[in-house]
């Protein structure tokens, strides 16, 4: 795919301010908007954005929301996600935002301001050393040090963040650099070299599915990122295969499809861990297998052959030894595997997988709460746009999100995965609902989490983004808390939390704002909180010590899922 | 834990270095020796001689690969 960049080099003046070319470069980019904040080694691009009103700027309230709405904004619509801020402490506020888009392959493009070259390394006010602080959390960095470097830089790091493995760039721009006046270069031509199918793999890959007699495949967020989904469901059609999904997977298939499974690992249901330790074969499409969907490794999956999909040599055989490894984008690997795989049956396989999902003992336990998780992420469900989008902030509510929600609609779920960063979720829906103005959005956060970053309540207000946030307030730091209680000894420390009286906060930002103590304030109160055409806070005073099950116990295998509380 | 050296080729850009001492790192090679040499066309040729088990060594080289700056990572 080649990244042709437009120009119209007749109407420009011949030299430009860095500062607009920064923009230029934006626009050249198709970028329409920029989720920022001012500071003064990024002036000169806030003095020239006015000029440029083709971008819009949202003003958040603190950089890490910045780059938590660029990233909302990246993976509803798949284009790069712009930030822009200024140097110091400005970037050092980006840090959180920067490694969750790193962690969970997401498309961001941050823009620093820096302080000018004279003074680099001087410590001057409010010099950091961005590029070396940022490395390790960034699939590149970049710092052009002239203003006849800006434009390339800004439209390599566009190019970067989208192509192969997605990920966040930095491009850090000395003050100096946009103040200095340099010509509009034309646009570059940026090739994205994909690795060629591994004819040989695949071919290897599609005998082992064909022979299989219990094959199994775990979609992770490379189907999403491929947008594979169709190519998923044809060929677990095909095999005659469930699905398994890790957290950021869901999505990747309809939850109302036979053959989904819902999701493994940690907080996956018991049955679904069950299949994966039964499988003879499993496809894993689009994920690193991580420590939170192996559990232990050496005891993961013991009588499968791993065949993995990764468009990341670097994945391939990391965490899991793989009996076959295809480097490639997950979309047309599968789309190579369906055509050299035969029909295949296996409903006793299938009938086994899908195990029985009912857990009366849960159900008895919540029956005796006034307000119990799951019936209140249920409701949530039931009154939301069935299109609508869900983000999850971390935590234990973030878990019920995923196991309860049930998704149909594809990419409906999104949450800081690999990170696991607290106070994603307001500021990555409000970028989700600047990109897709007219679908329903909502934020689910537990009182810990929210209170991390609700002053971005602000930028939903002044930019009317009618996102609403259930809240999911148990008084405690939950997860936490839980294994508090169930692997050290039940000494709770530190993790009882006080909260502000949200409805009075919400009313003073000038958003919606109600609480619910029991069951039948629930759905009158969702859905008053729905039909506000602003920003909306449901304060849901969720039973206190409900904890996430299943769970599998830190270091144990996931054959040790522990499926409910005893008795 | 055996010896093998790498030998990479790596554009002369900002942060180019600490990427491919990144992954030095992250993998946990066990140092021995490191040689940054400047080469005519714009690039460094970098050899690093370091320890590590045959899986990480393996990992090491796909990640060197992985870099953007970097044009070619081979070991010996």
């Amino acid at each position: 795919m080649a990244t042709a960049i437009a120009t119209d080099t007749a109407t420009r003046p011949a030299a430009q301010r860095g500062a607009d070319l920064v923009c230029l470069a934006l626009e050249r980019c198709g970028v329409d908007v920029v989720f920022g904040y001012p500071g003064g080694a990024c002036l000169p691009i806030y003095d020239a954005l006015p000029d440029h009103p083709a971008i819009r700027h949202v003003l958040v309230r603190h950089e890490q929301g910045a780059a938590h709405m660029a990233d909302g904004y990246a993976r509803a619509t798949g284009r790069p996600g712009v930030c822009l801020v200024t140097s110091g402490p400005g970037a050092t506020n980006l840090v959180t935002g920067l490694a969750c888009a790193f962690m969970d392959s997401v498309p961001v493009v941050a823009i620093t301001g820096q302080v000018s070259t004279a003074v680099m390394g001087r410590d001057a006010f409010q010099e950091t050393d961005v590029l070396g602080m940022v490395g390790p959390i960034t699939k590149h960095t970049l710092l052009p040090r002239t203003a006849a470097e800006i434009v390339p830089a800004i439209e390599r790091a566009m190019h970067i963040a989208v192509s192969g493995r997605p990920g966040p760039v930095v491009v850090d721009i000395p003050k100096d650099a946009q103040n200095a006046l340099a010509e509009l270069t034309d646009g570059s031509i940026m090739l994205d070299v994909r690795p060629a199918l591994p004819e040989r793999a695949i071919d290897e890959a599609a005998d082992l599915l064909a022979a299989a007699e219990r094959p199994l495949i775990i979609a992770g967020h490379g189907v999403r990122i491929a947008r594979a989904h169709a190519e998923l469901r044809e060929l677990a059609e095909r095999l005659d295969a469930p699905v398994a999904m890790t957290l950021l997977g869901i999505g990747g298939i309809s939850e109302e499809s036979e053959l989904a499974l819902g999701m493994l690992g940690m907080h996956g249901g018991a049955v679904t861990n069950r299949a994966v330790n039964a499988a003879d074969v499993i496809l894993g499409v689009g994920l690193r297998f991580d420590d939170r969907v192996t559990g232990k490794i050496a005891a993961f999956a013991p009588k499968a052959k791993i065949v993995h999909i990764d468009v990341d040599a670097t994945q391939i055989g990391k965490n899991v030894p793989t009996a076959v490894g295809i480097l490639a984008d997950a979309r047309e690997a599968l789309r190579a595997l369906i055509v050299r795989v035969p029909r295949r049956s296996h409903p006793e396989w299938r009938a086994r997988a899908a195990g029985t999902k009912s857990r009366p003992r849960l159900e008895a336990f919540e029956a005796r709460m006034s307000l119990a998780p799951r019936p209140v992420i249920r409701a949530i469900r039931e009154v939301a746009a069935p299109d609508a989008y869900f983000v999850a902030d971390v935590g234990q509510h973030q878990m019920w999100a995923a196991q309860y929600l049930r998704f149909t609609h594809p990419d409906r779920f999104l949450t800081s995965g690999g990170l696991g960063a607290m106070g994603y979720a307001l500021p990555a829906a409000l970028g989700v609902q600047y990109a897709l103005r007219d679908t329903e959005v909502w934020a689910i956060a537990g009182d810990g989490g929210t209170q991390m970053t609700l002053q971005e309540l602000g930028t939903a207000v002044q930019e009317g983004l009618p996102v609403k946030l259930a809240i999911m307030n148990n008084g405690y730091l939950g997860m936490v808390r839980q294994w508090q209680q169930l692997f050290h000894d039940g000494r709770i420390s530190q993790t009882p939390i006080s909260s502000p009286d949200y409805v009075k906060i919400a009313e003073a930002y000038g958003a919606f704002g109600a609480c619910v103590t029991d069951r039948a304030q629930l759905i009158p109160a969702l859905e008053a909180a729905q039909r506000h055409p602003g920003p909306a806070v449901i304060d849901l005073r969720i039973e206190r010590e409900a904890n996430v099950w299943p769970i599998v116990p830190p270091g144990g295998a996931n054959a040790d899922t522990i499926e409910g509380p005893s008795a | 834990m055996t010896m093998r050296t790498y030998r990479l080729s790596v554009e002369r850009a900002e942060g180019a270095l600490e990427r491919v001492l990144g992954v030095v790192r992250r993998r946990g090679l066990g140092l021995h020796r490191l040689s940054v040499d400047q080469a005519g066309d714009g690039h460094w040729d970098i050899a690093i001689t370091a320890a590590a088990s045959e899986s990480e060594a393996g990992l090491a080289l796909r990640q060197f690969n992985a870099l953007l700056d970097v044009r070619t990572a081979r070991s010996e």
